[in-house]
């Protein structure tokens, strides 16, 4: 008998599932629902239209032919407010209801608004989705100066495209510039790069008070300076959208908690991607990971089960690459611990480095700057969780070389 | 069935360092990114050269990950796309191929990958070796045909070898052939429950003692009604080695036509683990079995190919089901023989009787072949030739270690078997140097 499956959001997590569930039925009907008025794109693509690489028309993952292809409805225009469980329907803001057979929740994530006295006179501009890049790019016109707030991969990723356009860019960040991806070397080197293109960075510093002024806004720093500047845009992380599922029932944390199967407490609603804490691949612990890989394979997992295959999640790995002005960073896995085995390389003269996490003759974690690498290779050895075989020094220090190598030998090559 | 176009590589045979096709691929007409797609692996000190290319996945990762959606795989000819247009160069593509099949091009900052040129593929033509062939993926499948005679379910144990590769033979010789067996774990498949038929296959269930007797008969009852009918033997070890032996024997001496397939398990399994003579030295089985007295089977097993192949009949081999191309293409050989016994000796371990994981019979043939505890070799009318390379063979520890049957074996044990691998190899070289010996 045909399912009906209906899935809250059309960004990664949900597409993938998506696709999983028409790969294995033909007669089950799948319909999207997004509270958003357009196609389905990533958010990790949107950096790209600010620096202008990419025009707005390539912008979506998916379009009308494709979503028939997959057998996908589209709803678009649709925000979901409440889940009545009992019942088995979600009611949409403008009051109607919408059965379902089994549900999926990809609302994703928001921004995390900083708490900042004076925010909320001042016009802050967050990046997380359309309508945010639509809003900033009419305010990006003529010799604006942009401060960024946070110092991670979107707001490195901003700063970059904004660079690259010609903006002067100011960076504040509480601590150091990838704290969370990379050694403070890197982080270091990264700011070096920036303040290169012009960037001014400001480490260690957070944002006591912002004040409109007659020309713009006024940041007032804890280490002392008040700078000035057009446009302030919040980088401060995300968080789960998932205000709306208070009073269902559903089982949160920070995310929504979600078992090997990605399915939630109740049954037949599941959940994946941002919006969820699933275990960790290493440590088998809940957390978010909100990166395309995950949303990617948590969605396929959650399809697979909503289609009636009891498929189950391995556990998500944190991984993310980033290139900007000729540097490529690429970082994944477990970061080095006191007691682990670890193997850094690095140039003096130049900005290689190498870092490599080792335990129990498999590759944890690895991080690599301007080095040609494989980065699927790594992550590879990774999740098969390869046996390294001795050849931990060799893969140091041709990375490359030795990933492939045990690649092929893994696959039996 | 849907056949796309693929590069095929003979290992083997590519010169460690030509690096021809990369520099084909790098100059390629109408190529603009300074990188080849097409990439040579060479781990330094290590005997291992690899090739790397875009497998043109089914279910292509990349695909799935392009958060532009940028990435297609072309319906038409199988291969997986770039729309240049939408690509970012966020190298996110790079993150999700365990192939290394895409790059980021560091010129231009866009991914690349092999396209195969448009169905002209440069590397192909430029290989000076002629190790890179582009042809027609149905090539490598086409033996299996689209039927799987063997009827639903299976009585094997889970995760059996020999199911493998029955089934195989079957999708490869199929109608073209009236079957036999003899009591043994395959004979559950072929003979069926009840009034129940296993297969689609005309079957003839014979005893132990009289396999190719029956056939012979049968293949004198065909004659006489004016069919040269094609007859396809699949027996265990127990009745080819031990108490059908006489029987084979004789066929392969009076020049019986027919294929004399032997899946050899290394004991009389389907009663529940008995030695039979080509249990191999120091196995435990129930009938040889460890303790006070006894340290597993005494002696080594009979090299049973190499007695077949000394029948001087027309067709010898053996096989692997971890070498399944090789194996279709020894099986076509064989039903080609007119004029004699072809004869294939094909090693499915049993890990319900070697004591294994259940999963581990894939793993154990590619051991066994790689340790060269089980070459594959052929034997064409006075001609033996190996079909793998037998040089830098793995330690036969390797191989012995992941058999529970072996689990009693101390280091001199291991070594009596590691010399008796090395033996026969050694043997078999000889044999290879010797030429054409078909007036033997």
């Amino acid at each position: 008998m045909a399912k009906k499956h209906l899935i809250i959001g059309c960004g990664t997590a949900a597409l993938s599932a998506a696709k999983k569930i028409r790969s294995i039925s033909r007669e089950d009907k799948i319909k999207l629902v997004t509270a958003e008025e357009c196609l389905p794109y990533s958010p990790a693509a949107l950096p790209y239209l600010l620096s202008g690489r990419l025009q707005e028309d390539n912008l979506w993952a998916a379009d009308d032919h494709l979503l028939q292809a997959w057998g996908c409805n589209l709803v678009q225009g649709k925000e979901v407010v409440g889940i009545n469980t009992d019942r088995k329907k979600v009611v949409y803001q403008d009051g109607g209801e919408e059965s379902y057979d089994t549900l999926l929740i990809a609302s994703g994530s928001q921004p995390v608004r900083p708490l900042i006295k004076g925010l909320d006179d001042v016009a802050l501009a967050s990046f997380h989705n359309i309508t945010d890049w639509r809003e900033l790019a009419k305010k990006l016109v003529g010799n604006k100066e942009i401060a960024i707030y946070g110092g991670g991969m979107v707001a490195l990723e901003i700063a970059a495209a904004l660079l690259e356009r010609g903006f002067m860019v100011r960076i504040i960040v509480r601590s150091r510039i990838a704290r969370g991806y990379f050694a403070e070397e890197v982080g270091t080197f990264i700011e070096s790069v920036l303040r290169l293109q012009g960037a001014e960075i400001h480490a260690g510093s957070e944002i006591d008070e912002v004040r409109i002024i007659e020309d713009g806004t006024e940041i007032v720093l804890s280490t002392g300076p008040a700078l000035h500047t057009d446009l302030l845009i919040a980088c401060t992380g995300v968080e789960p959208r998932i205000a709306f599922l208070q009073n269902t029932g559903i089982a949160i944390n920070h995310g929504i908690l979600v078992d090997k199967h990605m399915s939630t407490n109740l049954t037949a609603i599941y959940a994946a991607g941002d919006a969820v804490e699933a275990c960790n691949f290493f440590s088998g612990r809940p957390d978010i990971n909100a990166i395309t890989p995950s949303a990617i394979q948590q969605g396929r997992i959650a399809g697979a089960n909503m289609a009636g295959e009891k498929d189950e999640d391995k556990g998500w790995i944190p991984m993310n690459l980033f290139r900007f002005f000729g540097h490529t960073f690429f970082c994944i896995g477990l970061l080095p611990w006191p007691s682990c085995e670890v193997i850094t390389l690095k140039d003096d003269l130049s900005p290689i480095y190498k870092e490599l996490v080792f335990q129990e003759n498999r590759l944890v974690g690895a991080r690599f700057v301007d080095v040609d690498i494989d980065p699927g290779i790594i992550r590879y050895l990774i999740e098969e969780r390869v046996d390294i075989g001795g050849w931990q020094e060799q893969l140091a220090t041709h990375p490359q070389e030795v990933g492939r190598s045990l690649m092929l030998r893994s696959e039996r090559n | 069935m849907r056949f796309y176009n693929t590069l095929h590589w003979k290992q083997h045979a590519c010169p460690p360092d030509c690096l021809a096709c990369e520099q084909a691929c790098i100059h390629r007409t109408g190529a603009d990114s300074p990188d080849s797609a097409i990439k040579m692996v060479h781990h330094p000190g290590e005997d291992l050269h690899g090739l790397m290319a875009c497998l043109q996945c089914s279910e292509p990762s990349c695909q799935e990950i392009c958060p532009t959606g940028a990435i297609h795989k072309d319906k038409e000819d199988g291969v997986v796309r770039i729309l240049q247009a939408k690509c970012i160069g966020c190298g996110m593509c790079t993150m999700a191929c365990p192939h290394g099949g895409i790059h980021i091009s560091s010129g231009q900052a866009v991914a690349y990958k092999c396209d195969t040129c448009n169905g002209q593929p440069q590397c192909v033509e430029a290989c000076p070796s002629r190790v890179l062939e582009f042809f027609s993926a149905e090539r490598i499948s086409r033996h299996l045909q689209e039927e799987d005679f063997l009827v639903p379910g299976t009585r094997a144990c889970s995760g059996c070898p020999a199911e493998l590769g029955l089934r195989h033979t079957l999708r490869t010789i199929g109608r073209g052939a009236v079957y036999f067996g003899a009591p043994g774990c395959m004979t559950t498949l072929m003979t069926g429950l009840g009034d129940r038929a296993g297969s689609r296959l005309p079957y003839f269930s014979c005893l132990f003692t009289n396999v190719p007797s029956t056939m012979t008969g049968v293949y004198r009852y065909y004659k006489k009604i004016g069919k040269e009918a094609k007859l396809v033997a699949f027996v265990g070890d127990g009745c080819t080695a031990d108490i059908g032996f006489q029987a084979l024997s004789g066929a392969a001496e009076r020049g019986e036509n027919y294929l004399f397939i032997c899946y050899d398990n290394e004991g009389y399994m389907n009663t529940g683990n008995q030695r039979s003579g080509t249990t191999p030295l120091h196995a435990w089985t129930n009938t040889s079995p460890v303790g006070g007295a006894y340290r597993g089977k005494e002696k080594n097993n009979k090299y049973l190919p190499l007695i077949m192949a000394f029948h001087g009949i027309p067709y010898v081999a053996t096989a692997s089901i971890a070498n399944l191309e090789d194996y279709v293409q020894k099986l076509k050989k064989a039903m080609e023989v007119k004029d004699g016994l072809a004869y294939i000796h094909l090693l499915v371990p049993c890990p319900t009787g070697w004591k294994a994981p259940l999963d581990s019979g894939i793993e154990l043939s590619r051991l066994a072949v790689e340790t060269n505890y089980f070459p594959l070799w052929e034997y064409e009318r006075g001609q033996f030739r190996f079909t793998r390379d037998v040089a830098n063979p793995k330690p036969a520890s390797d191989y012995i270690r992941l058999i529970g049957k072996f689990s009693h074996l101390q280091d001199t044990e291991i070594q009596d078997l590691q010399e008796s691998i090395n033996d026969r190899v050694s043997l078999l070289q000889s044999l290879v140097k010797s030429g054409n010996n078909k007036n033997y």
